[in-house]
């Protein structure tokens, strides 16, 4: 019995740890979070879109070489 | 011969010596960040932080040498095209 | 000194290896923008078609494991950064656990193991290029399809061929493995593998969204991105319901549901990359100045996720390649099995086998393995990082012990605390950071994965806007530290803060 009680105890003390201290995390305010998620979403969007162009160079070497 | 304090001195002598010697293979730096010189990190992977002995190249040189490996692989195509099989 | 040391073994190789010059002098802000932008630009030109290759008849077979490797099928990026992420995962776990002894406090040491780590890069693109070619991957698809009777006869590839394919392969991994040291050492921004990996993924997601260029397929022509589709799909089709549908449904190209679910994981991650525990500071210096030094809930950030499908995928290359060699084999049916996706022959799927238990590919034939895979999978992907993640810090010099030593160093204290528990301290918040923070992001990706279909869309955008967060970190403090705003050409454009 005391064996199964410390197998299931672990997970749950686990999980017990884990959203303790994800409380315990300071976490960005609504209005931080909502710039955050722009600046950041702009420039990955836009790093994309370089990369897409810099991409589009291989259709005319594809032309050139199928 | 007397040892003073008799042969256990000795023997703990040993012990903490033996102590110390484990203590500082424990405390040897196991990555070459830990060591202070650079090096991944908790969020990085890197690789590359020393300058080690080889065959020295500049950077330009590395840009310059993939953009002809590029060129060379089109041009093998174009090769292959016109002979018109694949090898 | 017992035996002979595995760094001896290298050094006759150490001066043929190239190695490139350190910087002479710490390079400017703008210098290093501009060198990225060019490292970037020849990294995605590399995804050229190896010649002797059609890159648009070959059944890809790991197709859902690219996003994180910033790899392309068929292309001199066949594997992307893969070699040279084992062999630095590979050889930094054997030092970190200690397997081989390292005296990282010399020098000559140090750049010994750098050189390991490159050889090995280098000798892992080699061997996988190997293996695919003689596995016949890099055969278009008729090869298999085309029936025996009313097709010519079929041309076996020479083996120059092949040779000529491992020696092109080679060739671009190594190219990767410079063009990587070159961001490492200081030329560019962060860590050289990271950055291919935020900016390749970046790339895929723009294009699954908004890819204007056309493929051909069974169908007829469709668009790369899937909301250029769906906009087509609504002038072209004959009722708009089948159009929304087909555009949220879609299998050989990026659909609709992918990128949502890619764009909602991105927003999630973005949340929790911000989410920190702060411990209050104060210098033993200076009185009365107290600050937080924070740490971030991801504190592995991209590390575990990409390590769990680094090693996925060599299993998966290794077992692929043996299942072709070795066909027929039971022991390697048992390792995993692929078959040809028979609608749009663009990739063949793994089906069956222990890979399959633990693969994200398309669903297989079999319903109980169907049934089944979800759980197998998630739980290897959450417990492969997790593990990793608890051991991270400890490879990596940035576990509590080290940090520690750092605010020694920096005459730092912790609020209230003395100085010998310091380490303690930092531990009991460290660690289960580095935990909890990989159980929560490989569980979101491995989550979006499994439920979203997302043919690696989800995975390889995690791991690339957590890496591209890590970079941007280390590119903010430079910026404020080193005043490069002062000299910097781009301090025109960028708000100063």
């Amino acid at each position: 019995m005391a064996e199964k009680d410390k197998l299931t105890d672990a997970p749950v003390e686990f999980v017990k740890e884990g959203v303790q201290f994800v409380r315990k995390c300071r976490k960005p305010t609504k209005k931080e979070y909502v710039q955050l998620v722009r600046a950041v979403g702009i420039g990955f969007f836009m790093m994309g879109v370089v990369g897409y162009l810099i991409k589009l160079i291989h259709i005319p070497i594809r032309y050139l070489i199928v | 011969m007397v040892i003073p304090g008799g042969a256990k001195t000795l023997a703990k002598r040993k012990a903490s010596k033996d102590n110390k010697v484990k203590q500082q293979q424990q405390n040897a730096p196991n990555s070459s960040r830990s060591a202070g010189a650079g090096g991944s990190s908790s969020t990085m992977l890197k690789i590359y932080t020393d300058e080690a002995q080889g065959f020295k190249i500049d950077p330009l040189v590395v840009l310059i040498f993939a953009v002809a490996f590029i060129f060379s692989v089109v041009i093998l195509h174009v090769l292959s095209k016109l002979s018109g099989k694949l090898l | 000194m017992s035996g002979i040391r595995l760094l001896d073994l290298i050094k006759p190789f150490a001066s043929i290896v190239p190695e490139i010059e350190l910087p002479y002098e710490k390079s400017i802000f703008d210098e290093k923008v501009v060198y990225t932008i060019a490292i970037a630009v020849v990294y995605l030109l590399l995804g050229l078609p190896i010649n002797g290759v059609n890159d648009e008849k070959i059944a890809d077979p790991f197709s859902w494991l690219r996003g994180t490797f910033a790899s392309q099928p068929g292309t001199l990026l066949e594997f992307g950064v893969l070699p040279a992420v084992l062999s630095a995962f590979l050889w930094q776990i054997l030092a970190g656990l200690k397997f081989i002894r390292i005296d990282f406090h010399s020098s000559n040491d140090r750049q010994l193991f750098q050189t390991l780590q490159k050889i090995t890069s280098i000798v892992f693109g080699l061997t996988f290029a190997a293996l695919l070619a003689f596995a016949d991957y890099f055969e278009p698809i008729d090869y298999f399809t085309r029936t025996p009777e009313g097709s010519e006869s079929l041309l076996s590839p020479s083996f120059m061929s092949k040779v000529l394919i491992v020696a092109e392969l080679t060739v671009s991994n190594t190219i990767v493995t410079l063009l990587a040291e070159l961001l490492d050492k200081g030329y560019g921004f962060g860590p050289g593998i990271l950055a291919f990996i935020t900016v390749s993924s970046a790339t895929t997601l723009s294009t699954s969204l908004l890819g204007l260029t056309t493929v051909w397929t069974p169908r007829g022509s469709e668009s790369t991105g899937a909301l250029v589709q769906f906009i087509r799909n609504l002038f072209s089709a004959d009722s708009y319901s089948y159009a929304i549908y087909e555009a949220f449904t879609r299998q050989n190209l990026a659909n609709l549901t992918q990128v949502y679910v890619a764009i909602a994981a991105f927003i999630v991650v973005v949340y929790l990359s911000n989410c920190r525990s702060e411990i209050s500071i104060k210098s033993s210096k200076v009185r009365s100045m107290v600050s937080v030094y924070p740490v971030k809930l991801v504190y592995c950030g991209a590390i575990p996720l990409i390590f769990t499908y680094a090693v996925l995928y060599a299993f998966n290359i290794v077992g692929f390649s043996a299942s072709r060699i070795f066909a027929g084999n039971k022991f390697v049916e048992l390792l995993g099995s692929w078959e040809l996706e028979p609608e749009f022959k663009r990739t063949s799927n793994l089906n069956s086998g222990l890979l399959f238990l633990i693969s994200a590919a398309p669903s297989s034939s079999n319903t109980i393995l169907n049934l089944i895979r979800p759980f197998t999978y998630i739980s290897f992907v959450v417990i492969v990082s997790t593990l990793f993640s608890e051991a991270w810090p400890g490879m990596s010099g940035s576990a509590p012990k080290d940090t520690a030593k750092q605010f020694k160093d920096q005459d730092l204290a912790l609020v209230g605390r003395r100085d010998i528990s310091v380490s303690k301290e930092l531990a009991k918040v460290i660690i289960p950071s580095a935990r909890i923070g990989a159980i929560i992001t490989s569980f979101a990706a491995a989550f979006c994965e499994c439920s979203g279909r997302s043919k690696g869309l989800t995975y390889g955008t995690i791991a690339g806007i957590l890496s591209g967060l890590s970079i941007l970190e280390e590119l903010v403090q430079e910026w404020q530290q080193t005043g490069a705003a002062a000299n910097s050409q781009l301090s025109q454009f960028l708000p100063t803060q």
